[in-house]
């Protein structure tokens, strides 16, 4: 999932507005933060895949993408807004966990319990829906868009141009799709 | 691809798409301390 993780932090914002959106936005994709450098440091291990989604089979991300850190990782960036209250906090480490709760889906069988657990979870649709889960992401791109739209309509403070926001996403989801991507 | 200049695309197709949406949002709501009145208190009145 990419798109959709923006939309889960666009959401998450509009949902707790004394949240900053960037910190929903990287929270959202913090563990997709993570993953490069692990890999790049050789802790996580990946191999090209041409033509499956998401273009790479994640051989071994346990230690930025696994239940056990993402609760980690959570509670980790939540404690960086704690003289914003509990409520930014609790958005914080919503956003960080959001990324686990959407992966788990799209992901085939390679989110581990916690680091080096012999148990995976993951639905794998990106590999049994090769173009249909990109219909399922779209759903939740355009739910979390629309809450946040309606929600910088009725609070103000943000979304002042929502429409540009939002379009920016859509054209992320668009570019990540099977078709653009070669991955049908 | 090697392992530097795949975490160098990761970040970039991040970062770029992020700041444009920073920039788009204008968010103010959340620059307030604490002290500040929740943003749904407009709402109310």
């Amino acid at each position: 999932m990419f798109a959709g993780h923006f939309a889960a932090g666009l959401a998450l914002k509009a949902k707790e507005p004394r949240a900053p959106t960037w910190a929903m936005l990287v929270g959202a994709a913090f563990l997709d933060l993570l993953f490069p450098l692990f890999v790049a440091l050789g802790i996580e291990r990946i191999h090209a895949t041409p033509g499956i989604a998401p273009g790479m089979s994640l051989d071994f991300i346990d230690w930025s993408h696994s239940l056990l850190m993402a609760v980690v990782w959570s509670a980790v960036f939540a404690a960086f807004f704690v003289r914003r209250g509990r409520a930014v906090m609790l958005a914080a480490a919503a956003a960080v966990f959001s990324h686990f709760v959407l992966d788990w889906p799209m992901h085939p069988m390679d989110l581990a319990l916690y680091p080096h657990a012999a148990a995976h979870a993951g639905l794998g649709l990106w590999v049994k829906w090769r173009v249909g889960w990109w219909f399922l992401e779209a759903v939740v791109v355009a739910l979390g868009c629309a809450y946040y739209a309606v929600r910088a309509r009725q609070v103000g403070g943000f979304g002042k141009r929502a429409w540009g926001v939002i379009a920016v996403v859509v054209l992320l989801h668009v570019v990540n799709s099977p078709w653009l991507m070669g991955k049908s | 691809m090697s392992p530097i200049v795949f975490a160098v695309v990761c970040y970039l197709s991040f970062t770029l798409p992020t700041a444009l949406i920073l920039w788009l949002d204008g968010d103010t709501a959340s620059s307030a301390s604490a002290a500040r009145p929740a943003p749904e208190a407009k709402e109310a009145r």
